[in-house]
């Protein structure tokens, strides 16, 4: 072995530890959910000794919180608020995307620039003016009252426009001499090659869908008509003392986005990549 | 005026355009932009209560705000908490994405546990971070036999707090580089290694300039967000702490005016003044933009 | 990667048929409003529905402890008057940000509980349905039965808007195990302030930080120091509501005094903020705490309630009295405690004013608040049914909850149009105070200016 190659090797086994360090200080948090979470009551808050791992590996904590809270109800309810939030989002940023990155219309500046200041408010103040929408609606406690809000997308307008942008011009011209009209072009030869960007925004709807807290806890009260995150927020209120059980809710509330994120795992990457490296 | 001019196919154009933008327009208009402007008219009100009976009292809300200290002291709090989020959570990001973008083994494994803050439930976040710093039954203290009062010493909790938003932001970040990185062509590297320059010297001479548009970015946006920072305080925060004060931010003693007060008009001009401040900061780092931003 | 994209498209479609089966198990539940983990509150929905006629009434409240109790008496009144009764519970938080969107222009719950923070914004909005001429033409509602405290906070200009609901009083919890670890002898109905503050003291000794006498927050007002105050003949606001008392002489007797609990007895203000006064209570690092009436059954049914052969392990005494004319003996207006009531609502625009004030009728009748106090739920609005609540909790000695009202003085809670807004402001600013207590002076003086400064904005 060369003095190269040594010091290579070298290199890399110190960039492992510094990765393996940063990745058990990532980890820590949520092992100690899953080691509380198996504990009893007691063994979460002695001290002297303190206990790290559990005496007995049971599941006494989800089951008492899966049957006081209705999770079936929660999954079904933020499943079906990121459905309609992500269809929504990419439906709509995706013609405005094309309108803002291709199209030459009045007002397009101004109007944009609307897309550049709604990024930049703060969304506590949305909340009381949107609920009484949904409220006078009367569809306050349904999946409307919680997709709505994320019907239309600023961020995503914006993310599609760059991606638009970066379409070369040549194909679009191709089509317009082959007689296509621009809703032709768009649908068949320009809209298929965003995919990514469609693809990233999808993703990060889901994301920041699942992690909205205050919408939901506003919109719907009821633990049959509220969400993962809205549900679990309250049942801190609730079992403000229980460290075990609010554990147990909260790995089962983080549970779903994981899996997602574990087997959706290169479009997530991709998706974010996308959404940021770009503009 | 102008549309006198228009051709037919321009014409068409603009028609297309505005019916694809139409519900986009229409949604942000009705959502977003309608209670932004009845947030500014608030402002300038004594707001009765249930949206009856308000009062028109020009800039006098204004005035309580600048004149208090209340609004100063959560915007010190607020760059605070910048201070500590944005910085870390880009370098380390910077960090952690240039040893990935190596070949080593385990890279997907590294990046699937860096970015799994990003997916937690935030009350989840809040509880398990709540819970580790606890000054009793917390694992931070009784791991390292201390009693330091994480959340609770104004002279600490405001680190703590930071601490959190970093470890929550930190995989995004990366994944942002790394894409940022995988653009970078290959043969700057190996020119470097040619002329014999070392790791270190590669990441400042090739790696940061050409980056650097993906970090003005990532610092842009991460500014902007952490100038709206309001759920770390709200879930990890007690009412009843006493670095409480040392701790919130703008947007928290605006939802306490707003909505625990009642005081919509109060509440209304802290967010506008702090709409203002985030919209001046936005145009600096845009102006300041090409100093330092290397383009291709 | 092959295998990856298998995955990813058997996850697809799983994920696919996990909706499409979702939906269709709850479609027909999400038809009716809002659809309901509860069992039985949905089969109320559905038998409402089917039965065509009526549409139910919703019902908001924000106290999941009381949800069974109030179930079983609203599912009487469903029996009796063939409305479906729909109750739901939100956090303290959101209902009143719920209550407040909904008086703005949105909608309200039919009949909901009211407190005394907002009593007075709601009833001068108007957002109440007037029930005077049906309490006058009742034969089941003579307000003279109820606290009145709680009649005249729900009143306003001779119009009544509320039933009383419920009331409470303040009772001294102590773990017997602490005591007896700390060699103290247990607190007696008797004591005075002072017993408290010594037998406090030696525990917190005897625990060297590692328990401690009380825990006792800024927060803890109305179950806590507030009852110090008014027992040293102090006052938090006058009784027009228009000036504050944190500068009157026996307030900042009785504050100064709290400042000597603060510096030699209670735990650490941070431990307290951190872990809640009832968790340390559980958890074994407060020998005692003061607590209302609505949080007994909460102790009651904690784990170390009672020791291994069914005897007490918490038990309840009497507050504390001063002893201002040094006579040894505590006269009425020596011992203290603050009460508020609860009281049942209706919207000033709800569809069904005659069926929501049915409703409240039922809830504030005779027979239904001994039925609330015999299950536990709180204790009645309607005077003399106290015995009925103790015996709801079987084994456990609550009488020092009841005694009170007979041997002290019941003090309603301070309020005004807007209280949280000074509320908010000494639960804040009296942790410095709590910290360090030679403060508590000058935090007092300022505390006074800036409610009456709040108050005169009102």
């Amino acid at each position: 072995m060369d003095s190269y190659t040594i010091q290579k090797r070298v290199t890399q086994g110190l960039i492992h530890l510094i990765l393996i360090i940063a990745s058990f200080t990532m980890l820590v948090p949520f092992l100690w959910m899953l080691l509380t979470a198996f504990k009893t009551l007691s063994e979460s808050t002695s001290i002297n000794p303190f206990v790290i791992f559990p005496s007995t590996w049971k599941f006494d904590n989800f089951v008492n919180v899966w049957k006081s809270y209705n999770f079936l109800y929660l999954y079904r309810n933020t499943l079906l608020m990121i459905f309609f939030r992500v269809l929504c989002a990419v439906l709509t940023a995706t013609m405005a995307g094309y309108a803002f990155g291709r199209l030459k219309f009045p007002f397009k500046n101004f109007l944009f620039s609307l897309v550049l200041i709604q990024m930049m408010v703060p969304g506590q103040i949305f909340i009381i003016p949107q609920y009484l929408m949904v409220s006078k609606l009367g569809m306050l406690e349904t999946i409307f009252a919680l997709v709505f809000p994320g019907m239309v997308t600023a961020f995503g307008t914006f993310l599609l426009k760059t991606g638009y942008q970066g379409l070369p011009k040549d194909l679009e011209e191709a089509a317009a001499i082959d007689g296509c009209n621009i809703g032709q072009r768009f649908l068949l030869i320009m809209a298929p090659l965003t995919r990514s960007s469609m693809v990233s925004l999808g993703i990060m709807t889901a994301v920041f869908a699942f992690k909205d807290l205050m919408w939901p806890m506003i919109v719907c009260t009821n633990s049959a008509t509220t969400t993962l995150s809205a549900g679990l927020a309250k049942m801190q209120g609730q079992f403000s003392s229980n460290y075990p059980e609010l554990m147990a809710a909260a790995l089962m509330a983080s549970l779903p986005m994981i899996v997602l994120y574990l087997i959706f795992q290169k479009q997530f990457v991709e998706g974010i990549a996308t959404s940021g490296g770009k503009l | 005026m102008k549309k006198k001019g228009m051709t037919k196919a321009q014409k068409n154009e603009a028609a297309w355009g505005l019916f694809f933008v139409a519900p986009t327009m229409i949604g942000l208009i009705v959502l977003n932009f309608y209670p932004i402007a009845y947030t500014v008219y608030q402002s300038f009100m004594k707001t009765g209560d249930f949206g009856m009976g308000n009062i028109f009292v020009g800039l006098s809300n204004y005035q309580q705000v600048l004149a208090g200290s209340e609004f100063w002291g959560a915007l010190l709090n607020t760059f605070k908490y910048a201070l500590i989020e944005v910085p870390f959570s880009v370098c380390i990001a910077l960090v952690l994405a240039v040893f990935l973008n190596r070949k080593i083994a385990f890279r997907g494994g590294y990046r699937t546990i860096f970015f799994l803050p990003m997916v937690a439930a935030p009350a989840a976040v809040a509880m398990v971070w709540k819970f580790l710093y606890n000054q009793q039954f917390g694992l931070l203290n009784n791991v390292f036999h201390t009693s330091t009062e994480w959340i609770s010493d104004p002279n600490i909790a405001w680190i703590s707090i930071g601490v959190i938003g970093v470890w929550s932001i930190v995989g995004y970040n990366m994944i942002l580089f790394l894409s940022g990185l995988q653009e970078i062509p290959h043969d700057y590297y190996e020119a470097a290694d040619i002329d014999g320059a070392t790791g270190i010297k590669q990441f400042f001479n090739i790696t940061i300039p050409l980056l650097s548009p993906t970090i003005f970015f990532i610092v842009q946006t991460r500014i902007i967000g952490a100038l709206q920072v309001f759920d770390l305080v709200y879930m990890v925060m007690d009412n009843t702490n006493r670095a409480l004060k040392s701790v919130q931010s703008v947007v928290y003693i605006f939802y306490q005016h707003a909505f625990t007060y009642n005081d919509r008009g109060y509440g209304a001009a802290i967010v506008v003044c702090m709409l203002a401040i985030i919209m001046v900061i936005t145009f600096l780092l845009q102006k300041s933009e090409k100093k330092w931003v290397f383009y291709n | 990667m092959n295998n990856h994209g298998k995955l990813r498209k058997l996850s697809v479609l799983l994920l696919a048929v996990v909706m499409i089966l979702t939906l269709a198990a709850c479609g027909g539940n999400n038809a009716n409003s809002g659809g309901n983990a509860n069992t039985d509150a949905a089969t109320e929905d559905n038998s409402g529905n089917t039965g065509g006629s009526a549409t139910a009434l919703e019902v908001k409240i924000w106290d999941n402890t009381q949800l069974a109790g109030l179930r079983e008496i609203a599912a009487e009144w469903t029996a009796v008057s063939g409305i479906p009764v729909n109750i739901q519970v939100v956090t303290w938080d959101d209902y009143w940000t719920l209550l407040e969107a909904g008086a703005s222009g949105g909608q309200m719950p039919d009949v909901f509980w009211m407190h005394s923070n907002t009593a007075q914004m709601y009833m001068e909005a108007n957002k109440l349905l007037d029930l005077t001429d049906y309490i006058n033409n009742s034969d089941v509602i003579d307000l003279a039965n109820y606290y009145d405290g709680i009649t005249t906070l729900y009143s306003l200009d001779g119009k009544q808007f509320a039933v009383p609901k419920d009331h409470d009083t303040i009772a001294l919890l102590y773990n017997k195990a602490l005591f007896d670890a700390a060699g103290v002898e247990y607190p007696t109905d008797d004591w005075t302030w002072d017993d408290y503050y010594n037998a406090g003291k030696a525990i917190t000794d005897a625990g060297a930080g590692s328990y401690y006498g009380v825990a006792m927050n800024t927060t803890n007002d109305q179950d806590g120091w507030f009852n110090i105050i008014y027992s040293y003949g102090g006052y938090v606001i006058s009784e027009d509501h228009k000036t504050s008392g944190w500068d009157n002489p026996n307030t900042k007797e009785a504050m100064e005094f709290v400042g000597k609990l603060c510096s030699d007895v209670f735990a650490p203000q941070n431990v307290v903020s951190e872990n809640g006064t009832d968790t340390m209570f559980n958890n074994g690092l407060a020998a005692m705490i003061t607590q209302g009436s609505w949080m007994i059954k909460s102790f009651y049914d904690d784990d170390d309630a009672f020791n291994e052969d069914g005897s007490q392990n918490y038990a309840w005494v009497m507050l504390p009295y001063h002893d201002a004319n040094g006579d040894g003996v505590a006269q009425p207006e020596e011992r203290c405690s603050i009460y508020n009531g609860l009281g049942w609502a209706a919207a000033a625009d709800t569809k069904q004013p005659d069926a929501a004030w049915s409703l409240i009728e039922w809830f504030g009748s005779y027979d239904m608040q001994v039925k609330q106090a015999q299950l536990g739920v709180t204790m009645a609005g309607y005077m003399g049914i106290s015995e009925e609540f103790s015996d709801a909790f079987e084994g456990m000695n609550i009488d020092a909850f009841i005694n009170i009202e007979n041997q002290g003085t019941l003090v309603f809670r301070p309020y005004s149009k807007y209280t949280t807004r000074w509320s908010d402001q000494y639960q804040k600013e009296l942790v410095n105070a709590w910290i360090d207590p030679s403060q508590m002076d000058s935090i007092l003086d300022s505390l006074a200016a800036s409610m009456n400064e709040t108050l005169a904005r009102e």
